[in-house]
């Protein structure tokens, strides 16, 4: 009796809301066809795998090409790398969009407006390999940054030789090129606050800052919570590009990350089971973040993510 | 309100539709293939699958043009192609997902780089075994330096044939500015010492006259191979094999490269060496000499035709000459030899037509042959491909570039440099001079075979260690002495697992 009222229940939203079903087919079709059947792959991680024998045909070999990545010399230096970098990109990288969103919120002259966004924006459009080659250039020996360094009667600095500058330079080039694509999101988050409560607010005499700290930041905060959540998922893919770009040999110890040692290994000795593995292992972990993740936001009633 | 409704549902129809067309668009590839089938049905049939990339005047594609059509009639071999992505490694992804799919082709081009692809699927009976049957083809056997053979040996037998590159096995050359040379009164310099001193004076007595201390002595960039000649001086080049008491064994763990670490290294640290060279690119590095920043260094064979023609456009002055790489305090000179083969072409061990396709090539292999494609044929030749001035042939650039498809359908590459082609292409750039002093100075990698079991397995981490620690060496960050740690590790990571593979691989080939 219950499964006819469902039922029921199912066809009559359906045909009332037919539309909105029909409008959701694509991105169903999408997820199912691109990302869900793709996912039995996942199995050549335990196989030898060589794509003439197919995945049926590829020998099972279990946790061999786990076994080999854990127990490789670079192993320790790589995922600490990949950690380090990921962690100070959260820390600095992902609080700058925020900031950014809310100063553009409050910038009045359109003109202004546009201009800055659109030369934010910009960068995220530039693939690595160019924006890698002017973050070469700007710190290069007659690059700018050394240009003005001699001005001051300093000798110029190889930046990208140097270990201990390494790190920041990926983290610094990495908030420049995407912040400003980042904060579209939270721009969009705020445009969804109710100007009634700054109109309320500022009857009570709230100033600029007031309105930001307990209007603005609250409506967004879940939003904030959400892309942070979403953002510990990939903890340990930053990414082959950027690094791969930008690195040499002389800063290998602490620019080598998990992504340039797969390409180096995986990919260029066409390891194919051997890259999958270290993919899975990737994936893993951030699947168990997210779901610390989320558990830490539901606890501290910040909604999360399901 | 109505209206837009039912677009908006039009809309979403269209592209769910669109989203399942994706799918089956390889269906749609097939039938087309079929439609392409040449009408004479006597005809063998050979499906290729070649690298994609080039444009084509209206009307033509890789399948109908004169280039083809004039193969099938002399050779009676109906080659239908399958055009791939033009970049090595989605040309590759590509034929993986055909072989995977059974959709496979006859013949198939592999990058060298791609050597042990080769071999792993020669391992799973992928590939046609051709020993025994080229023996019939002599024009085909005369295209390959017998050497080359080894790349493609796979557990005795031949699983491919190995095809040369256009300038043969040349590589770099030794440039210098002779302008240069001239203004600061020195001598064209021979050994390692000469070059040094030309390179200081280069930096420190303004050769340009701009009145700026803005000119480099040595240049290099973060691949070593590119100014091997410096290694080449002391006969050893990172990364190869050279035979010593017998037996085969890493330049990279030589005395010997001890010494050229050492060498340069001193160089490095009396600033004649150009020290941005860790993080420079090679842009970077061909821009130095196109802006006339640098008058001495190693470059590709092809140098005049690029960053050595824009310099000179730059600055007509430049007089840039090719010289003989510097001879070492051991008497020792050479730059890297190239590989006696660019690519590989694989027949599919379920290709039916095996003779059509080892005669198609041979025919192709026949230097006349080869001219054809170069040079035209027919309506398509003299007058219109190049032109005849003076008794020297001038090739017809506007026609050469719009035609330029047709040298990939030429599948082999005979052993003779062609120096017509060359020549062809300007002789102010005396690019056959240029390749044979490349091949006479190359010092080639003693090892020829294909990858072994542990290089598979080590190499590129070892390669990884070699880079960083000779790279702290030469800036100076490590000391020469921590060399022998390096070859210590080298050979405990792998290295004599390597050795022991390659020495046996040796011991069989002699």
């Amino acid at each position: 009796m219950k499964r006819g009222v469902l039922v029921k229940g199912l066809e009559k939203t359906l045909r009332a809301d037919w539309m909105l079903y029909l409008f959701l087919v694509p991105g169903v079709a999408y997820f199912i066809i691109f990302k869900y059947l793709p996912m039995y792959g996942v199995v050549i991680a335990f196989q030898d795998y060589s794509p003439f024998l197919g995945i049926s045909g590829s020998e099972f070999v279990g946790w061999k090409h786990f076994a080999r990545f854990f127990t490789d010399d670079e192993f320790a230096t790589v995922f600490r790398n990949t950690l380090l970098i990921s962690l100070y990109k959260l820390v600095f990288g992902f609080p700058v969009p925020i900031l950014l969103a809310l100063m553009l919120n409050e910038v009045r002259i359109g003109w202004f407006k546009k201009t800055t966004q659109t030369l934010l924006y910009i960068p995220h459009f530039f693939s690595w390999v160019i924006f890698g080659g002017i973050v070469i250039q700007v710190l290069s020996s007659t690059g700018i940054v050394n240009s003005v360094l001699q001005f001051f009667g300093m000798e110029p600095v190889l930046f990208l030789a140097q270990k201990e500058y390494f790190r920041s330079i990926i983290v610094i080039s990495d908030i420049v090129k995407e912040s400003g694509w980042a904060s579209i999101i939270y721009l969009a988050a705020i445009a969804g606050v109710d100007p009634a409560l700054y109109e309320a607010a500022r009857m009570d005499g709230a100033k600029k800052r007031h309105e930001i700290w307990h209007i603005t930041l609250p409506c967004i905060s879940s939003t904030i919570m959400i892309l942070l959540i979403l953002r510990l998922g990939s903890i340990l893919e930053l990414g082959v590009q950027q690094v791969f770009m930008l690195y040499n040999p002389l800063v290998y110890e602490v620019g080598d990350i998990i992504d340039t040692y797969v390409y180096r290994v995986g990919l260029t000795e066409q390891k194919y089971s051997f890259a999958t593995a270290v993919g899975l292992f990737q994936s893993v972990v951030g699947l168990i973040l997210i779901y610390l993740a989320n558990g830490l936001a539901k606890r501290f009633g910040k909604g999360g993510l399901w | 309100m109505k209206k837009r409704t039912l677009i908006s549902i039009l809309l979403t129809a269209v592209l769910a539709v669109s989203a399942l067309a994706g799918c089956s668009s390889k269906g749609g590839d097939k039938a087309e293939n079929g439609k392409n089938a040449s009408p004479s049905s006597d005809q063998t049939t050979v499906k290729a699958f070649i690298m994609g990339g080039a444009t084509f005047p209206d009307g033509e594609d890789i399948n109908h043009n004169p280039w083809i059509t004039m193969l099938r009639e002399e050779t009676g071999v109906d080659l239908q192609i399958q055009y791939g992505p033009a970049a090595a490694d989605e040309y590759m992804n590509k034929l993986n997902l055909m072989l995977a799919s059974g959709d496979i082709p006859d013949l198939f081009i592999i990058p060298s780089a791609n050597q042990s692809w080769l071999m792993d699927n020669a391992k799973l009976g992928a590939i046609m075994r051709l020993d025994g049957k080229l023996d019939a083809y002599a024009n085909l056997m005369n295209a390959v330096y017998p050497e080359a053979w080894d790349a493609v040996t796979y557990n005795g037998g031949i699983y491919g044939v190995p095809v040369l590159a256009d300038g043969n096995s040349a590589t770099d050359n030794v440039y210098i500015r002779k302008d240069w040379l001239d203004k600061l009164k020195l001598d064209v310099p021979k050994t390692l010492d000469e070059f040094v001193k030309v390179a200081k004076a280069f930096k420190e007595q303004d050769p340009d006259g701009n009145g700026k201390a803005d000119t480099l002595g040595l240049i290099a960039y973060d691949n070593m191979l590119a100014w091997s000649s410096l290694f080449g001086a002391f006969g050893v080049i990172p990364g190869y094999w050279v035979e010593k008491n017998g037996t085969l064994v890493p330049a990279d763990i030589q005395p010997e490269m001890k010494d050229a670490l050492a060498y340069i290294h001193q160089l490095f640290a009396d600033k004649v060496l150009d020290n941005e060279w860790p993080i420079t690119k090679k842009a970077a590095y061909e821009e130095k000499v196109a802006n006339g920043k640098a008058g001495l260094y190693e470059g590709s064979w092809a140098a005049a035709r690029s960053e050595i023609q824009t310099s000179r456009q730059n600055d007509p002055k430049a007089d840039w000459i090719a010289i003989a790489p510097p001879v070492g305090p051991g008497g020792k000179q050479g730059v890297f030899g190239g590989p006696k083969y660019k690519s590989i072409i694989a027949i599919s061990s379920k290709a039916k037509n095996v003779d059509a396709i080892l005669k198609l090539l041979d025919w192709q292999a026949v230097p006349e042959n080869r001219d054809k494609f170069v040079f035209g044929f027919g309506q398509y030749g003299e007058n219109f491909m190049y032109t005849k001035k003076n008794g020297s042939i001038e090739l017809n650039f506007d026609n050469h570039n719009k035609y330029g498809y047709r040298q990939q359908l030429m599948f082999m590459q005979p052993k003779e440099l062609n120096e017509q082609k060359m020549e062809a292409l300007g002789p102010q750039f005396k690019l056959n001079d240029m390749i044979k002093l490349s091949i006479q100075y190359g010092i080639p990698n003693a090892f020829t075979g294909a990858p072994t079991p542990s290089m598979v397995e080590n190499q590129s981490a070892l390669d990884k260690l070699r880079q960083e620690t000779f790279t702290k060496i030469i800036i100076g960050e490590l000391p020469v002495s921590a060399f022998d740690d390096f070859v210590a590790s080298y050979k405990a990571k792998g290295g004599d697992k390597i050795m022991k593979e390659v020495a046996d691989w040796y011991a069989e080939k002699k």
